[in-house]
């Protein structure tokens, strides 16, 4: 790490290595399996890269990489939320459906995952994260805090605004549509 | 249902969905790719400091103007039109060269080439309209309404797609032709490959086009392209190769030269011949990409993308239960010295083929072998745990297993062998 704060190319490319899965799962999980992600993670590790002066060792570096990813992640919610992306049509999904199941369990899986897509993108990015760093990560509203860089508490009531929004959406869906399996 | 426990299950459900995004997570070549494009961009050295007070103060003041202007102009802030006008062959209905927009309405008798970013260049022949869906640095949707739409894509370029009614065009490389003239969409390609979606009721959910073929609503199977279209596409229309082989036999069985089609002295690069093989991997099509990837081997031994290209051909030989053939490969990538960045996951997964055939001699020899040559790779979890399992799977290893799990625990007390680790640690101690 030092090394690469002193501009030594090939210390960064040895970070790059050790980060790139972390990075790219992280951003898989906050904006979604879209086509966008190789861009954001080149981003990220480009912003990384001319912020590593920045980084005075106050928290991990994984701590501090999570953050520039979150914000990468902001800049493309809010992105989506004027050209939203359309789930239905996204071939990335029927990579992730098991393909050795039958025809129906698969179109299910695929419903459902183009559901619980549809349903984040109607959220607010911030509530989205902070709700999916609770949620999927298991982080307290205190590592929440640090990475979103805001206090526990507003952390805390992004996600209880976003968890009663879900819920809120999921209800109107159900009383729209009779089949509501996985939801 | 209480509402708490409503609320819990939806939250699962979610938790379960986006971990089910994850899939297999960051492939090899996608890894590799992104490190390439950012040794591209890390020409600048780091900032040593956070932007300086001035500048922020700057920025500050030309943004409240910004704001301002708008304000006052009553307008939002949108993003930057994706098209650029670059040729208006008539001139004087609103269209002039230079402008940005994010729709093309041509009327008739005239036609406009547009520059879409980098990713390419389309040309609308009037009466036509194209409106831009979406456009990122890495994907550009556009959307045909009516007319024709003549499109040359950068093999550089990333995701590009068409919409024409119920059918959507993906392409990475080429130039081809959306008409909906008629209608009903047409697809004709000159060069490359492009993949067709159709939503439509009538004929294939997919199809895939390659160079000379075309593909109208309604047909079961790709054809020639039709004199009509290929006038428009701006290629002279190729005879039905059924019907030019029952003219002319051919003499002698030669393979097919690719080169053959393009102009004397003006090679397939090997970036258009490996997005060609992608292509046809996302298409489902592994036997042409196989033949793709192979030409990029055979003709571009030096280029570094024959390594990427090996790697390719290693994993459809893994998924056609071939690892021989697998293996042959990786050896031959381990000998592409112009771009050694590959070396690394090919030894990886050389061991992951030698462990999954049941060759433990030669996979044990080889996981060590790994973990002395690349002793921070991202692999090296995987490794040492597969060494353990190996280790393991012979009766009164211990001794030697023991100390494996010891540097797993240690190196990755939080990894995702750890729960088994520590279990057959506590084993061994028995």
């Amino acid at each position: 790490l030092r090394r690469a704060q002193g501009g030594d190319q090939q210390a960064f490319h040895d970070l790059y290595q050790l980060h790139a899965d972390l990075v790219f799962r992280r951003l898989t999980r906050l904006v979604g399996p879209v086509p966008e992600r190789e861009d954001l993670m080149q981003e990220v590790f480009l912003r990384a890269y001319r912020g590593l002066g920045s980084f005075r060792g106050e928290s991990a570096f994984s701590t501090w990489l999570y953050r520039v990813v979150v914000n990468q992640a902001y800049n493309h919610l809010r992105w989506r939320r004027r050209h939203p992306h359309d789930w239905q049509a996204s071939p990335e999904l029927d990579r992730l459906v098991d393909e050795h199941s039958s025809p129906e369990t698969t179109a299910r899986q695929r419903q459902r995952l183009e559901r619980v897509l549809s349903l984040l993108d109607r959220l607010k990015p911030r509530k989205r994260v902070a709700f999916l760093l609770r949620v999927v990560d298991g982080l307290s509203m205190a590592e929440i805090a640090e990475i979103v860089d805001t206090t526990p508490a507003a952390a805390g009531q992004r996600v209880r605004h976003a968890q009663r929004e879900l819920q809120r959406l999921v209800e109107r869906e159900r009383r729209k549509w009779s089949d509501n399996e996985g939801l | 249902m209480k509402a708490s426990e409503e609320s819990a299950k939806i939250v699962e459900s979610i938790r379960d969905a986006v971990v089910a995004t994850e899939g297999r997570g960051l492939d090899d070549v996608t890894r590799q790719r992104v490190h390439q494009r950012l040794v591209e961009h890390l020409d600048e050295p780091p900032r040593n400091n956070v932007w300086p007070v001035r500048t922020a103060a700057a920025a500050l003041l030309v943004a409240g103007l910004v704001g301002v202007v708008l304000w006052i102009g009553g307008r939002r802030a949108a993003p930057t039109p994706a098209l650029t006008l670059k040729h208006v062959s008539n001139q004087g209905h609103g269209l002039e060269v230079g402008t940005r927009t994010d729709e093309l309405r041509v009327p008739d008798g005239v036609s406009v080439k547009a520059k879409v970013g980098e990713q390419g260049e389309v040309e609308a022949i009037g009466p036509a309209r194209v409106a831009v869906d979406s456009a990122t640095p890495g994907a550009v949707t556009l959307r045909l309404e009516r007319g024709l739409l003549r499109a040359r894509v950068n093999p550089t370029g990333r995701r590009f797609e068409v919409r024409a009614a119920d059918v959507r065009v993906v392409v990475v490389g080429t130039h081809f032709l959306v008409d909906l003239r008629g209608g009903e969409p047409a697809v004709a390609v000159a060069e490359g490959v492009v993949t067709v979606l159709n939503k439509g009721s009538v004929g294939p959910r997919s199809i895939t086009l390659h160079e000379g073929q075309a593909w109208r609503t309604g047909q079961e199977a790709a054809g020639p392209v039709p004199p009509r279209l290929a006038a428009a596409l701006g290629v002279k229309p190729k005879p039905d190769p059924q019907e030019e082989a029952r003219r002319h036999p051919p003499v002698l069985s030669q393979p097919p030269d690719f080169r053959s089609s393009r102009p004397a002295g003006a090679p397939a690069p090997p970036e258009l011949l490996y997005r060609r093989a992608e292509a046809a991997l996302r298409s489902g099509d592994r036997t042409l990409a196989r033949a793709r990837l192979e030409q990029v081997v055979r003709r571009f031994p030096d280029d570094k993308l024959a390594a990427s290209a090996l790697y390719e051909l290693a994993q459809l030989a893994v998924r056609d239960g071939n690892p021989k053939l697998a293996q042959s490969f990786l050896r031959r990538l381990q000998r592409v010295r112009k771009d050694p960045s590959l070396h690394e996951p090919a030894h990886f997964l050389s061991c992951r083929i030698a462990v999954e055939s049941g060759a433990m001699k030669g996979a044990l020899e080889c996981l060590q072998r790994f973990r002395r040559s690349y002793p921070s790779s991202p692999h090296d979890e995987e490794a040492l745990y597969a060494l353990i399992r190996l280790r393991l799977s012979r009766p009164g290893s211990c001794s030697v297993a023991a100390p494996l799990c010891d540097e797993y625990l240690r190196r990755y007390p939080k990894g995702d062998f750890a729960r088994q680790v520590r279990r057959h640690r506590a084993e061994c101690s028995r």
